[in-house]
């Protein structure tokens, strides 16, 4: 009886001075939805870089940009881009660029999403590995048409940085590090922004 | 919608009861990691998003002798554990290269004495104590949840809240006054 009481205290005090802050339940179902996405479009070894549909995007970007350059006068990447007038139609990338940035924010968002856990469990080269791939793909892009879109100029722009960061890690790492990769991340929503750019190209690609 | 019959839907790919399934059950899934996680939110999330990650894999193998939060919860407390095991490597791999005098991360200084002890005597209770009194007496879960969830019979439950309440009243000795009375 004594000892339930104690237990029943002691359980009462540790609530009472550690509460439990309110459940991120958005942000986990991003990640779990994300993770889930990742797993499913893999072939088959945990962690690995998915080289063949990596291949197949970077296919894409050299063809996408073989067709641009054909259709016209080569577009200047638009990180001084002027704003746009409000009556104006935003600038948005043709067709094939923006099916591959796409699949391209898809993948990223996964990444994003599994590098806090993924470098804590050790898999610091797996991450890399995997960072370094989509950072060859975040250059074509930038390199591409698909850096004309107003939107998602900025963000490629934003990921080429973080990205690289995470492609520099090392195994012998100090946890530090990691958490300035993930600072950056936070204080530039940049998952966020990959997010809602990912579902914004998704939704559009559908509507195509 | 009865607990089978949504599993059955999102068995069969159905998003919506995907998401029904974990709106029922993440509250209870983070408090629990939340607990397990020494109270650290960033990894109570990412265990949280890893056990929802796991359970939507594998819910197929799913036996519905027992019910579907007693199969979450285990999986919790499994991912938990394995996740805190691989931090405090690293958080002591990180205290050595920075000399810190302090052995136990989990202290802070500025935290007054009952509360710092306490967070410090179950932070150093062995792990198959802390979990056992975590899930029962902060948490309220009952003895034949706890052996469900962590596969052990009801009285090894019993004997190790037991053991573990006896180590944390060795360790609060000397604030017993705060509860005796």
């Amino acid at each position: 009886m004594m000892d339930e009481r104690f237990g029943s205290h002691i359980g009462g005090m540790v609530r009472e001075h550690n509460p439990v802050p309110e459940t991120p339940v958005e942000e986990i179902w991003g990640g779990v939805m994300a993770a889930r996405r990742y797993r499913s479009s893999r072939p088959a070894v945990a962690w690995r870089p998915r080289l063949v549909p990596a291949l197949a995007m970077a296919a894409t970007l050299v063809i996408g940009i073989a067709i641009g350059r054909t259709r016209g006068p080569a577009v200047k990447p638009i990180a001084v881009a002027p704003p746009v007038a409000a009556n104006e139609p935003a600038v948005e990338a043709p067709p094939e660029f923006r099916m591959a940035a796409a699949d391209y924010l898809a993948r990223t968002e996964a990444l994003l999403a599994a590098f806090p856990s993924g470098a804590r469990e050790g898999r610091t080269p797996e991450v890399a590995a995997w960072a370094k791939q989509l950072l060859l793909d975040t250059r074509l892009l930038l390199d591409s048409p698909a850096a004309t879109d107003e939107q998602l100029a900025p963000l490629l722009s934003d990921l080429e940085l973080v990205l690289a960061q995470i492609a520099a890690l090392r195994p012998q790492d100090q946890p530090a590090e990691i958490e300035l990769i993930k600072d950056g991340i936070a204080q530039n929503r940049v998952l966020a922004r990959v997010r809602l750019a990912a579902g914004a190209a998704a939704g559009a690609n559908g509507d195509d | 919608m009865t607990e089978s019959q949504l599993i059955e839907r999102v068995l069969m790919g159905d998003p919506v009861a995907e998401r029904e399934l974990y709106d029922r059950h993440v509250d209870r899934v983070y408090r629990l990691a939340y607990r397990l996680a020494d109270g650290d939110a960033d990894l109570a999330r990412d265990f949280t998003q890893d056990v929802f990650v796991r359970a939507f894999d594998r819910l197929s193998d799913f036996r519905r002798e027992a019910q579907l939060s007693t199969w979450l919860h285990s999986i919790t407390v499994s991912v938990a554990l394995n996740g805190m095991r691989k931090v405090r490597r690293w958080r002591s791999r990180e205290t050595e290269l920075n000399d810190v005098t302090s052995r136990h991360a989990a202290v802070k200084p500025d935290e007054p004495g009952l509360r710092s002890r306490l967070r410090a005597a179950v932070g150093k209770l062995p792990e198959k104590y802390r979990s056992v009194f975590v899930m029962y007496d902060v948490e309220g879960y009952t003895h034949e949840e706890i052996g469900a969830a962590l596969g052990m019979p009801i009285g090894t439950s019993k004997a190790r809240l037991s053991r573990a309440r006896a180590k944390l009243r060795a360790e609060l000795a000397e604030y017993a006054g705060e509860w005796a009375s």
